[in-house]
Formats: C-alpha cells, sequence, structure tokens
C-alpha cells in the first residue's frame, strides 16, 4: 500500500490539481517540490535530484518534453507524464524521449500511487542478476545463453521472440512505446511496422503461456492500447 | 448549272414552239429561271433572267439567229419578260435564302438547347464546363476551346479544356466579344496582346484596341469575358485555325450565350454554396441547443452531489468520523467520474457529428482491449455480476484502441444502468470476415418498439412505469455507432437471450480470414519459420527480411518472414 518515501517532483501549472496531489503525497511522508514551468522544474531539478518527477506536458513557457530530455541526459530518474486525452501523440513522444509512464488527465489518486509504486521499485535496483538472468515471477531470461525458461520448463523461442522479451523484461515496469521496440529488435528501418510487432508479441505470449499452466507468465506482457507494452511485475 | 438549265429551257421551247405550234415559248425560261433561283440564289437568278432573255431574242423573235427585234410590238413583250423573270427569280432565290436561315437558326436553337442542359443537369458550374466547352468546339466549330475563371486573365484557372494537357497558344492578338451585343448584333473588338501575359490587375486596361486586322497570326484567338453583375469573373476562350472563315453571327451568338450561361451557373452555385452554409449553421444550431437540452439534467445531477458532499466536509460545525468523510468523498470522486465520462462523449459526439474524426487503426487482440475497461468500470457495475469470455484465439482486430475503449465503456456503462443488479456479459466471436464484440444484460430489457432508436443522438428510452433508472442522456450509443462505423464497423442492438439488451459492435479484422494461418503459425513448431535458413543461425544474419511495404496483404505474409 504505501510506497517507500522519496523526493517527488510535481510539474503542473493548474493550482488545484497540484496542491490537492501534493498535500496528499506529503501527507504520504513524501517530500514534495512544486513547479509550474519548465524554467521552475529545471532549477528544483538543479536544487535537489528528486527521486521522483511527475510532470505535465502541457505547460506554459516550453513544451514539458524539454524537461524529459535534459534529465535523461544526467540521470535516471523515474519520469511520469501526464497528458490530456486527445494529445495521445504527445504522450508516445515522451516516452520515446525517455519518460517511464504515463497518466491520462483526469486521472484518480490511486491510480497515481500505483504508476508511482512501479517505476520507483524499478528504480530501486537493477533486474539482471551477476549471471546476466533477467527473472520475474516464473519467467527467467539468461541473456549470455539464449535461453529462457518458465518454473524452470524451458521455452523455444526464435532470435526475434528472445530480443523482444529480453527488451521488454529489462524495462520491467515501464512502458515502452511499439516504435522502442521495433527499432531495438528490428532495427530503425522497422519503426512504423506496429503489425510486425503485434503478430511477434502475440507469439510470444502463447508460447510463455504454453509453458505455464498458472498462467501467469500469459498476463506478464500488457498491451497499452497506442503507446506500447509494458511488463506488468506484481 | 444556270447554263445547262438555260440549254434545257432553249431546246424545250423549240420543242415546243416547232412541236406544238405554241408561237409565245418564253414561259419557259421561266422555269430555268425558277429552278436556278431557289437553287442558287439571287444574283444567279438575275443572271439566268437576262441569259434567257437574250436566248428568246436569239432563238425565237424576228428575225431569227439575231439580237435584232423587228416588229416594236416584240420590244415590249420581251421587255415585260425579263421584268418578270427577274422578279420570279429574286422570289424564288429569297425562299432559298429563307429556307438557309431557318436551317441555320434551328441548329443554332438546337446547339443553345443543348447547352442549356449541360448546365442545367450538371451539379456545378466547374462540372458543366467540359461539357460546354466540348459542345461549343463541335457547334460552333472551333479549333480549341478552353475556359478559366478567375478575377483577372493572369488569375485565371482552366477548369475545361477540349485539348487538355497541350501548351495554350499564345498569340499577339485577339478578338474581344463586345459585351453589349451577345443578344442584337455580336461584334466582335480586336485588341493587342501586348500587356495580357504581365501579371497583376489593370492588364485588361491596358490592352491597346486595334481595329485594324492583321494577318500574320496562326490562330484566330477568341475571347468572351464570363461577367456576373457586371464584374468579369472569367474568360471562354476559343481558337480557329487561320484558314477557317471568323466565326458568323450565329457561331458569335453561341459563344456569347455560352458564357452567360456559364456565368448564371456560376451564380447559382455561389447561391447553393450559400444556402448550403445557413443550413449546415441552423443545423449546427439545432445541433447544439438539443445537446444543452440533453445534457444538462446529466451535467447538473453529479455538480449537485459533488457540492453537497464538499459542502458536508468543509461544514466546521459537522463533526464527521473518519469513514464517513471517507465516504463522502469517495462520492465525489464517483460523481466526477461520471461528470468526466459525459463531458468525453459530448466532446466526442461533436467530434462525430463534425466530420472531425480520424482513427488510428492499429492491430490488436480484442482481449487486450476488453480487459482494462472492464477492470475500470467493474467497481461502477457492482452488484451486477459481469462474465467475460473474448476466446484467445480470435483473429486480431483493426481498430483505434481509444475508440474501442470509449465504446465498451459506454455499454457497460448502459448496460451497468438497466441490468438492475442482474448479470452483465461481454463476449466476442468471429462471424465472416468480422469480429462482434458483444455487450448484453439479464436486465427487464427495453421495449422493441425502441430498439431502432436507441442509436440515434438524444434518443431516450421511454421510461416504464415504476423504474427508478433514470434515462441516458442520448448520446452514449450515437458515439458507440459513430466510433464504430469511423473504423469500417456498424453496431446493432437486439433483444438478448439473457432477457435484456444486447448490443453487438462489429469490427473489421484487417485481412481476409484465412483461419490455417493463425492457428498453424502458433503451433510451437512454428512451421513459417522453419523453412527460414536462419533459423539455427542468428536471424540478424545475411537473410535480413524485406522491409515491409505498406500494409501487409494479408497475415500470412507477415509470418512467412524470416525470423
Amino acid at each position: 500500500m504505501s510506497e517507500s518515501a522519496a523526493v517527488v517532483l510535481i510539474v503542473e501549472d493548474d493550482e488545484p490539481a497540484r496542491a490537492a496531489i501534493a498535500s496528499n503525497l506529503r501527507a504520504r511522508g513524501h517530500e514534495v517540490d512544486e513547479a509550474v514551468d519548465v524554467r521552475d522544474a529545471l532549477r528544483l531539478w538543479d536544487n535537489r535530484r528528486p527521486d521522483l518527477i511527475l510532470l505535465d506536458l502541457g505547460l506554459p513557457d516550453f513544451d514539458g518534453q524539454a524537461v524529459i530530455r535534459r534529465v535523461r541526459r544526467e540521470a535516471n530518474t523515474p519520469i511520469i507524464v501526464v497528458s490530456a486525452r486527445g494529445r495521445e501523440e504527445d504522450r508516445v513522444a515522451a516516452l520515446d524521449a525517455g519518460a517511464d509512464d504515463y497518466l491520462t488527465k483526469p486521472f484518480g489518486l490511486s491510480e497515481l500511487h500505483a504508476r508511482m509504486r512501479a517505476v520507483l521499485r524499478r528504480a530501486a535496483g537493477p533486474e539482471a542478476d551477476t549471471e546476466g538472468r533477467l527473472g520475474l515471477g516464473p519467467v527467467v531470461l539468461d541473456v549470455p545463453r539464449h535461453e529462457v525458461s518458465v518454473g524452470g520448463i524451458p521455452v523455444e523461442l526464435t532470435p526475434r521472440e528472445f530480443e523482444l522479451l529480453k527488451v521488454l523484461l529489462s524495462q520491467s515496469g515501464r512502458v515502452v512505446t511499439a516504435g522502442r521496440l521495433l527499432r531495438a529488435v528490428w532495427g530503425s528501418a522497422y519503426s512504423d511496422e506496429g503489425h510486425y510487432l503485434h503478430v511477434y508479441v502475440s507469439r510470444l505470449r502463447r508460447k510463455l503461456a504454453a509453458a505455464d499452466p498458472s498462467g501467469a507468465a500469459a498476463k506478464l506482457i500488457v498491451a497499452e492500447p497506442g503507446v506500447g507494452y509494458r511488463i506488468v511485475a506484481e | 448549272m444556270a447554263a445547262i438549265s438555260l440549254t434545257l429551257a432553249t431546246i424545250l421551247a423549240a420543242l415546243v414552239h416547232l412541236q406544238f405550234g405554241v408561237p409565245d415559248a418564253a414561259i419557259v425560261y421561266m422555269l430555268a429561271v425558277v429552278a436556278v433561283g431557289m437553287g442558287y440564289g439571287s444574283w444567279m437568278a438575275v443572271t439566268t433572267s437576262v441569259a434567257s432573255f437574250l436566248l428568246y431574242d436569239f432563238f425565237f423573235v424576228q428575225p431569227l439567229y439575231t439580237f435584232s427585234i423587228a416588229a416594236p410590238e416584240e420590244w415590249l413583250d420581251l421587255l415585260l419578260f425579263l421584268v418578270v423573270a427577274i422578279a420570279i427569280g429574286r422570289l424564288s432565290a429569297l425562299q432559298l435564302q429563307r429556307r438557309r436561315e431557318a436551317e441555320l437558326r434551328s441548329a443554332e436553337a438546337r446547339a443553345m438547347f443543348a447547352m442549356s442542359r449541360d448546365i442545367a443537369t450538371a451539379a456545378t458550374a466547374l462540372e458543366a464546363a467540359p461539357l460546354l466547352a466540348a459542345r461549343l468546339a463541335r457547334e460552333a466549330e472551333m479549333a480549341r476551346v478552353w475556359i478559366g475563371l478567375g478575377d483577372s486573365i493572369g488569375e485565371e484557372r482552366v477548369v475545361a479544356d477540349t485539348r487538355p494537357g497541350e501548351p495554350r497558344p499564345s498569340v499577339a492578338s485577339r478578338w474581344i466579344l463586345h459585351p453589349s451585343s451577345s443578344e442584337t448584333q455580336p461584334t466582335w473588338v480586336k485588341v493587342r496582346e501586348s500587356a495580357i501575359a504581365r501579371p497583376g490587375a489593370g492588364a485588361e486596361t491596358r490592352e491597346l484596341r486595334l481595329r485594324q486586322l492583321h494577318d500574320d497570326e496562326p490562330l484566330t484567338m477568341l475571347r468572351v469575358p464570363i461577367t456576373v453583375g457586371g464584374q468579369t469573373i472569367g474568360s471562354l476562350w476559343a481558337a480557329r485555325e487561320k484558314g477557317d472563315p471568323f466565326p458568323g453571327r450565329s457561331h458569335s451568338r453561341l459563344i456569347g450565350a455560352a458564357a452567360d450561361q456559364l456565368g448564371q451557373s456560376v451564380v447559382r452555385d455561389r447561391l447553393a454554396a450559400e444556402a448550403t452554409a445557413v443550413e449546415v449553421a441552423r443545423q449546427g444550431d439545432a445541433l447544439k441547443s438539443a445537446l444543452l437540452d440533453s445534457v444538462s439534467h446529466d451535467l447538473r445531477t453529479p455538480l449537485a452531489a459533488i457540492r453537497a458532499a464538499a459542502g458536508n466536509l468543509m461544514d466546521p460545525d459537522v463533526a464527521l468520523k473518519p469513514d464517513d468523510a471517507r465516504s463522502i468523498a469517495g462520492s465525489i470522486d464517483q460523481e466526477a467520474e461520471r461528470l468526466s465520462r459525459l463531458v468525453r462523449n459530448m466532446l466526442d459526439l461533436g467530434r462525430i457529428e463534425g466530420g472531425a474524426l480520424h482513427p488510428s487503426l492499429e492491430l490488436y487482440d480484442l482481449a487486450d482491449l476488453v480487459d482494462p475497461v472492464v477492470e475500470r468500470m467493474s467497481p461502477l457495475l457492482v452488484p451486477s455480476p459481469v462474465e467475460v469470455s473474448v476466446p484467445a484465439d480470435l483473429p486480431a482486430v483493426q481498430v483505434d484502441a481509444m475508440f474501442v475503449d470509449q465504446i465498451l465503456t459506454n455499454l457497460l456503462e448502459n448496460a451497468g444502468r438497466y441490468a438492475a443488479g442482474k448479470q452483465i456479459r461481454v463476449s466476442a466471436k468471429t462471424v465472416g470476415g468480422q469480429v462482434w464484440l458483444i455487450v448484453e444484460d439479464a436486465g427487464p430489457g427495453v421495449a422493441a418498439a425502441a430498439i431502432p432508436h436507441l442509436f440515434e443522438r438524444f434518443y431516450r428510452v421511454p421510461r416504464s412505469r415504476g423504474s427508478r433508472t433514470a434515462g441516458g442522456s442520448g448520446i452514449g450509443l450515437a458515439v458507440v455507432k459513430g466510433f464504430a462505423e469511423a473504423m469500417g464497423g456498424s453496431a446493432v442492438a437486439r433483444p438478448s437471450a439473457l432477457g435484456g439488451l444486447e448490443v453487438i459492435v462489429r469490427l473489421p479484422i484487417e485481412y481476409e480470414p484465412k483461419a490455417t494461418d493463425l492457428v498453424e503459425s502458433t503451433e510451437a513448431t512454428e512451421p513459417s519459420e522453419s523453412n527460414a535458413t536462419a533459423e539455427s543461425t542468428d536471424g540478424d544474419g545475411p537473410t535480413e527480411p524485406p522491409r515491409p511495404t505498406g500494409r501487409p496483404a494479408g497475415k500470412s505474409r507477415i509470418l512467412m518472414g524470416p525470423e
């Protein structure tokens, strides 16, 4: 229920919304910095590197993407972007620029807490162990050996399927846009071929499901409609 | 011809004179005069008359075979004969002229009528222009006709050309049909085109008028300004080969009338466009007032609940237990969400009505889209149990994810409203080339008479007696239909086997269903990949798959690509 206490930077120009979120986060034991525009946000970022940034993309002075680019040059700090409905392309751009997750206005506080927990957990520790293995629930992916097993049972994956699962697992908890997945697995020439991705994700899911009678593995890869995919860690 | 008829007349007259002893055979020559007059016109008739006079004198008047006349009374006869011959010849010739004029007029009338029909049957002036140009080229015997619309010659945009693609001739001078002359006597005025190519206004005024004909041009260029209310809006251009005669009165009238009619047609278009704009505005107003009418109640209800709850929380005199405060805040949250859905639907309906929908279609597993919505909506559907059965082996649908989200949200909200605590079922199946997404409930259902109207905007199901549930705003299902259709699908409603209402949203599958493609390729052995040589080595080797271009023809193509 409660996430570990963190320093959170809220960048939002609408005062009532910002105040409500800030007071809620403070009440939950977080330290909160509040910024009303990009300039403000970058100043506070330099001042005290926060643990998490909640960034509204529609800001009065500059495009919120400027904050993402600047932060990503310097750190891996989790960023959750907030976008209005109807500006779906903004949030895909933000995720491509390095944001970790997104929320669509209007959202509930419980939704916010769930996203914050996920990205903070991810930031807390790397997923791969010393042997180069990525594991999540029953699924273990051995990077050097190119092997995948579910609950100890080996699963035959083609090289592309293996790459796809590797990219998703290594970004576990983050939303990975379709464009990023395509570029990472197929190469930059394929970044518009969403059809490819859909087919491979379907097959990957079926293979994982076939090896896992509990059904947990099949639910590992979750579609983010219009954006991409993510691995759900919980 | 005149010579032949005169020879024949002379022989005939001789026969009549010699065989039958008719003393005065002059009348026979009248036949020749009439024949020539009717066939060849006035001048030939007069010539024939004079020749008849001389021939008769030569052959039949004493002394024979000379032009001299013996008896003075014969002089009088002969002179009378000449006068009558000329008169009859002229009359016959007039007949011919009348007939020719009548033919010309009737051809002109036919052409005029055909042009009017072209204009009247075409939907717009732009549509009529090519027909008109082609007809004019044919009827007025023009080598080429084209029509340009624009405020000045430099700005003209060619909307019709009988020889499209060929460069339009540029000549140093052209003829303009005098504006006031198209009805009476058409007059062409020659203008020198020294200033024509110069862009900008005033080119027309700088045209140097020259009334003298220059014969060094390869073409005769004609221009008829198209005017509306005294303002030039374009030109009708016609070109004739040099060898052809200058257009006659009839052709000129035809060209003038074509320009006039085209002008009228443009005016008609403008009026129609204005009328349409007015109608659109009127419908827009009607839509807005119906929308306000319909949603004002639905907007106020949650607002009232929110204000009451917030007032309760703020009241310093009310000591609330923490649990009570939390439940009041919960109701604020719930009402705000209701409001949010309503506003979303209103905005979407506006986009649907305004034709501003641009679905971004992508391939999805329907379950990926259904599950999050059901999860999000389930707290609102309590106490109705919700059953979801979306088979895993459904073919992928090509849809806009946001649209499907909103469609299902609206259908679930509706089902929750009418299920009255009974079961709600969300299911999907493949039917023909479509995937059907079905939402149904076990509630009391909707009267059969209301079902055909359910998807009409602002339609509310008449409240049954004793029913506690408020009808919807009449927006939700209209949005469902609008979104489904925007994606190339459709939405229908019918009574459900569960007892309540069943709404079916038909969604397009991206490819022609080849059932074997998907089923076989998902086997663990992956037959489609086993024939790829790169399987055992690395997929990034030399056999990189060809980059798919555009829309894949079908799933099979993607699956066949080497890994």
